[in-house]
């Protein structure tokens, strides 16, 4: 994949989920919200569309961070931080002036992206909790996050915990691996689609998976960059 | 100076991520609110208060349902709003415990009023305050009934009139 058709994905898929953030916080947010919100909408749209991409790149950085200071940090904690991350990688492939620093920028996307399966996966495999399932137990008995009752209900059955636990911290472990060889890489990214699939529908992450799947064409393209034809 | 400062804060944690997801279970926070006719006489408004000595009728904020259909859960891939507001609720509750501060009281109370109002006129109550707690449920590790799922009360605010803006 070619850096420039990387970018447009990364725009189309970015503006989409700007898109529908926007709309989510203009109706329930307060007035100042709404005014807010209504120029991200807009920018976003514009993203979405190709025009005029490096302003409304900058435009949309210069909200972020007013963003971050109406709600004093992320809105949605990680799903906002990677929305950002990628907003920035892509600001900078049309500021920095030349090929190899557009490079770097968007390289760092993608291994940010790996990483942040990597880092999941190790930080939870130290995790005796993690190990042996009560970590997952407790997520779904007690956590904020599970939709439903009968979600929560999950928590009663340690074995699909266990086994849940496992499935997750090796895929996150493994992905970097995965990175190695194109057909992997495919289905590396297939997986962690679907696992964010998952976490939107038992736990209402929606926000993740839009953002997250934005990312992903910086991954293809380096890896194209790197290992091109393996 | 200062801003520029702040917001290199917020903005440093977004470009070099720790992604440390779920590294360990920490406890969970439940809002909770009660609405009251009157300011309880005892309870002078802007004073500390951390006890749980204050009306029995709590009600949990934005409470999850018994069951979402596999509908709904697709529907929520793309619209979400209650939900990702509740979870910005419960975010602002970790953080006002790890750190007060006035934003993230604010927060809370604001949103609560938001869909307590939205109740109370569908219901046509007319109680004039409302007041919020904060829950956080983790697991007992204490000697007695070791391992059950348990709340506890880490916050309760000052009373607060419903038609004074936060």
């Amino acid at each position: 994949m070619s850096l420039d058709l990387a970018i447009r994905m990364t725009e189309i898929m970015l503006g989409f989920a700007f898109i529908l953030q926007s709309i989510e916080h203009i109706y329930v947010g307060t007035k100042n919200d709404r005014i807010l919100f209504s120029g991200r909408l807009g920018l976003s749209i514009l993203l979405l569309a190709g025009l005029y991409t490096p302003y409304v790149c900058a435009g949309l950085v210069i909200i972020t961070l007013v963003q971050l200071h109406r709600f004093q940090g992320p809105y949605n904690g990680g799903s906002d931080r990677m929305g950002i991350l990628v907003l920035c990688a892509l600001t900078l492939t049309y500021f920095l002036p030349s090929g190899r620093l557009q490079d770097m920028a968007f390289g760092y996307l993608a291994m940010q992206l790996i990483l942040s399966y990597f880092i999941s996966g190790w930080v939870k495999m130290v995790n005796p909790e993690w190990r042996n399932g009560q970590a997952l137990q407790d997520v779904f008995a007690f956590s904020v996050y599970p939709v439903s009752d009968a979600v929560r209900g999950w928590s009663q059955c340690p074995r699909v915990m266990l086994i849940m636990s496992w499935a997750v911290i090796i895929f996150e472990l493994a992905f970097p691996f995965l990175f190695l060889t194109t057909v992997t890489l495919y289905i590396g990214l297939a997986i962690a689609a679907a696992f964010h699939l998952a976490n939107a529908c038992l736990f209402g992450l929606n926000r993740f998976f839009w953002v997250w799947l934005a990312a992903y064409p910086s991954l293809i393209w380096l890896h194209d960059r790197l290992l091109g034809g393996v | 100076m200062k801003t520029a400062l702040k917001t290199l804060c917020l903005l440093l944690p977004a470009l070099v991520p720790s992604w440390r997801f779920f590294d360990r279970i920490a406890p969970s926070p439940r809002v909770e609110y009660t609405v009251l006719d009157n300011r309880p006489d005892n309870r002078p408004n802007n004073r500390p208060n951390n006890r749980n000595d204050t009306p029995s009728d709590w009600r949990e904020f934005s409470p999850c349902p018994v069951r979402v259909s596999f509908l709904q859960m697709m529907m929520r891939m793309v619209w979400n709003p209650h939900r990702n507001e509740y979870l910005f609720v419960t975010s602002c509750a970790e953080r006002f415990i790890q750190n007060p501060t006035d934003h993230s009281r604010d927060e809370i109370m604001a949103r609560v009023k938001q869909a307590t109002a939205k109740e109370r006129l569908s219901k046509g109550q007319e109680e004039k305050y409302i007041q919020f707690r904060l829950m956080f449920v983790c697991r007992d590790d204490g000697h007695d009934d070791e391992g059950a799922v348990k709340p506890h009360l880490a916050y309760t605010s000052d009373v607060e009139p419903f038609g004074e803006e936060s």
